[in-house]
């Protein structure tokens, strides 16, 4: 192990606080559980977290991922047994909170941080351990999967103050002890951890990796990337050899097994070799790093790039922009949209394919019905958009209560303003009007005689001729 | 001066045509996820794809899983101008808000510095159209309580952007049940989905006013092009605001 074993109470109390605070999420996530708007008595949000690192780290190993959904639909039946009451959906919340709260979506899925008291000789200094648990990862083909951090399988894998490679070294020294004393039940147990170190390490060198080729400017290649390859190199190295002998060791054992332990010795085997597939795969990665770099500093000496640090985009840019005048923020909408939205291809006019389209004999229907693009809809005097049942049925009203004698439209629309009727049942009763006029098949229509007076209708909504309206007698 | 083989300089023009087509994935284009790759480990194709980018106002951003991040120049046919984005006609504290509603989606996204340097590969947060706007609106009014100026003072286009916000409904039915555009909530759910044809944020449902997720996509786009031109916009306005003060 390459942990020093600490020489004073100082550095015991501050290796065993760290280790300690590292665990401090998980039970943060526990203790506000009573201050959600949900009733979580009876969950322990801890269990449910760790099984889900747990089931992440499974498909993880796998090469795969697990979705949210996934992942949730995999806890659901775990809250039910700790909740039976609750319904599906209710479950389903449960589940949901549990990872949404691993992601640390509540923060923005910003890094957890846990502050402690470190003790520096004499003094005591306040530090931050800063971690995140799971991560969503962008797959190829759209998908998203969960992926567990390197924290996390430290937390899951209990051996929270040791590094990796260390964990590593230890496990496999066990492992081969009780593959060599015949301990194949433990030897199986042992292997599962090792497992779950190689994927741990895999995160680690992976993330190391892509710090380094995303901003070549920021890491020390010479002293300290080089320096990491190559430890990660002899480490990998070391690794396969041992891999390589455990496997020996696996084979000539299942040679000789009998059937009681060949079932978990073939498991065993599986378990190596999968991790002796990953140490080559993270091997051959390391190979060609240099040569990656060395593209990446060619490439990026030639970025445009204005400075090494990020602006915070809430305290430096939206809460600055709030302050500004707001035709000054104006004048800056076109550039702010220029940067924020993605390219927008201008649509291209292809001459051949328009006359194609102009030519082509109209194609028949298909009655489906076109909603009308949200983006543009603007809310217009809404006095004035619609009427209600209320007003259709005023409107039936005046017509039916008009006297069985010819009257002008515009003498009629007049007297009705007179009397105090809304601007929009006028409007609503010059549109069943006109309705009525154009449509000589309208039940309500035969009951009227409506004709054209040959003079022009002057009202502030409608204008056209003025309207003779006459309601027929029904005859007995 | 490397001449360039016209077969490379296709290649670099399809790689470009492949990054424009909204949804197209590598895993799903074979073509694409070669011509990614030789991006990636072939230096000619790098500077030739780079360059014809540049020759199209564009900007090789990066790469995520999911394919290659473009940026539009200011100056380009590809930029979104606000005149495109809304086509009807646009008051000055319209434009305001849309420009601030771009600032605001950001801004929750990627708040601070460092949550702009996760991994190319980690897709963002999920989030809410409702989220961004009470968001907007907390903002602003916590900056109301700080105030100590009188409202009614100067014209509209002198008043500070906050409390344009605070004026604006956050959200109107219209007569059929949908969302007045003009809204606060019109506006951010506009801005989403125009982000999401360019596959930089992804719709999850319905819930809570629309729930979206930020993709690895938008953070490069925001790291790579936007953070910093943001920032030194915005600032290239304080000294104007800070002068008219004094006066």
């Amino acid at each position: 192990m390459s942990e020093v074993a600490p020489d004073n109470w100082q550095d015991a109390v501050t290796r065993r606080l760290r280790t300690l605070v590292r665990l401090g999420p998980l039970h943060r996530i526990e203790a506000v559980k009573v201050h959600r708007d949900d009733d979580l008595e009876g969950i322990d949000l801890r269990a449910l977290c760790l099984r889900a690192l747990d089931l992440t780290i499974e498909r993880m190993g796998l090469g795969t991922g697990m979705t949210h959904d996934e992942l949730c639909d995999e806890l659901e039946p775990i809250v039910g047994r700790m909740r039976p009451d609750l319904s599906p959906a209710e479950r389903r919340g449960v589940a949901e909170a549990a990872v949404l709260d691993l992601l640390n979506e509540r923060d923005r899925r910003r890094e957890f941080r846990e502050r402690y008291a470190a003790f520096d000789g004499e003094r005591v200094v306040h530090r931050e351990i800063c971690l995140r648990l799971l991560r969503e990862s962008e797959l190829g083909d759209g998908t998203i999967v969960l992926k567990a951090t390197t924290e996390a399988i430290n937390i899951y894998a209990g051996m929270l103050e040791y590094p990796v490679e260390d964990a590593q070294i230890a496990e496999e020294a066990v492992l081969r002890s009780q593959i060599h004393r015949g301990l194949i039940a433990d030897a199986v147990k042992t292997a599962q951890r090792y497992r779950m170190r190689s994927i741990e390490y895999e995160q680690k060198i992976q993330a190391y990796l892509e710090t380094a080729r995303r901003d070549v400017t920021q890491v020390d290649w010479i002293h300290e990337v080089l320096a990491f390859l190559a430890g990660a190199r002899a480490h990998l190295e070391d690794r396969q050899r041992h891999d390589h002998d455990l496997l020996r060791s696996i084979e000539d054992r299942l040679d000789a097994a009998g059937d009681s332990d060949a079932g978990a010795l073939a498991r065993l085997r599986d378990t190596v070799e999968e991790c002796y597939r990953r140490h080559m795969q993270l091997h051959g990665r390391i190979i060609p790093a240099n040569q990656d770099y060395l593209r990446e500093q060619d490439r990026q000496v030639f970025r445009p790039r204005l400075a090494a640090s990020y602006p915070d985009l809430e305290a430096d840019v939206l809460r600055t922009a709030l302050e500004l005048p707001a035709g000054a923020l104006a004048a800056l909408a076109d550039g702010l949209l220029a940067r924020f939205q993605p390219p927008r291809p201008p649509p291209q006019l292809r001459l051949c394919t328009l006359i194609d389209k102009l030519l082509a004999p109209r194609r028949a229907s298909d009655d489906t019905e076109v909603a009308p693009e949200l983006a543009d809809l603007e809310t217009v005097d809404a006095t004035r958009t619609y009427f209600t049942a209320d007003d259709h049925a005023v409107v039936e009203d005046l017509l039916t209560s008009l006297p069985p004698q010819e009257l002008l439209l515009s003498t009629w629309f007049a007297e009705l303003r007179a009397d105090g009727v809304e601007a929009r049942l006028l409007r609503l009763l010059g549109l069943r009007l006109l309705a009525l006029f154009g449509n000589p098949d309208d039940p309500l229509a035969r009951r009227y005689s409506i004709r054209s007076s040959g003079r022009q209708f002057i009202d502030p909504d409608f204008s056209g001729d003025d309207l003779v309206l006459l309601r027929k007698v029904p005859t007995p | 001066m490397t001449p360039f083989h016209f077969e490379t300089i296709e290649s670099a023009a399809r790689l470009v045509a492949f990054g424009l087509t909204p949804g197209l994935k590598p895993a799903r284009e074979p073509a694409y996820a070669q011509l990614i790759e030789r991006y990636r480990t072939d230096p000619t194709m790098r500077h030739c794809t780079d360059a014809v980018a540049r020759g199209l106002h564009l900007a090789v951003l990066g790469f995520t899983p999911q394919g290659v991040v473009l940026g539009a120049n200011e100056d380009g046919p590809f930029v979104h101008k606000l005149a495109d984005y809304r086509r009807t006609t646009l008051s000055v504290e319209d434009r305001m808000c849309h420009g601030l509603v771009q600032l605001a989606i950001a801004a929750w996204c990627f708040p601070a510095a460092q949550d702009l340097a996760a991994s190319d590969d980690s897709a963002g947060l999920r989030f809410s159209t409702n989220k961004v706007v009470a968001y907007v609106v907390r903002l602003s009014e916590e900056l109301q309580r700080r105030s100590q100026h009188d409202p009614e003072l100067g014209s509209p286009e002198l008043r500070e952007a906050w409390r344009a916000v605070l004026q604006r409904p956050e959200t109107r039915a219209t007569p059929d049940g949908r969302r007045a555009a003009s809204t606060l909530h019109g506006m951010v759910e506009y801005a989403l989905e125009v982000l999401e044809k360019g596959s930089l944020v992804r719709r999850l449902s319905d819930d809570d006013g629309g729930t979206w997720q930020a993709l690895a996509a938008y953070r490069i786009h925001v790291r790579e092009l936007a953070a910093h031109d943001a920032f030194t916009l915005v600032q290239s306005v304080r000294p104007a605001r800070d002068a008219a003060a004094q006066e």
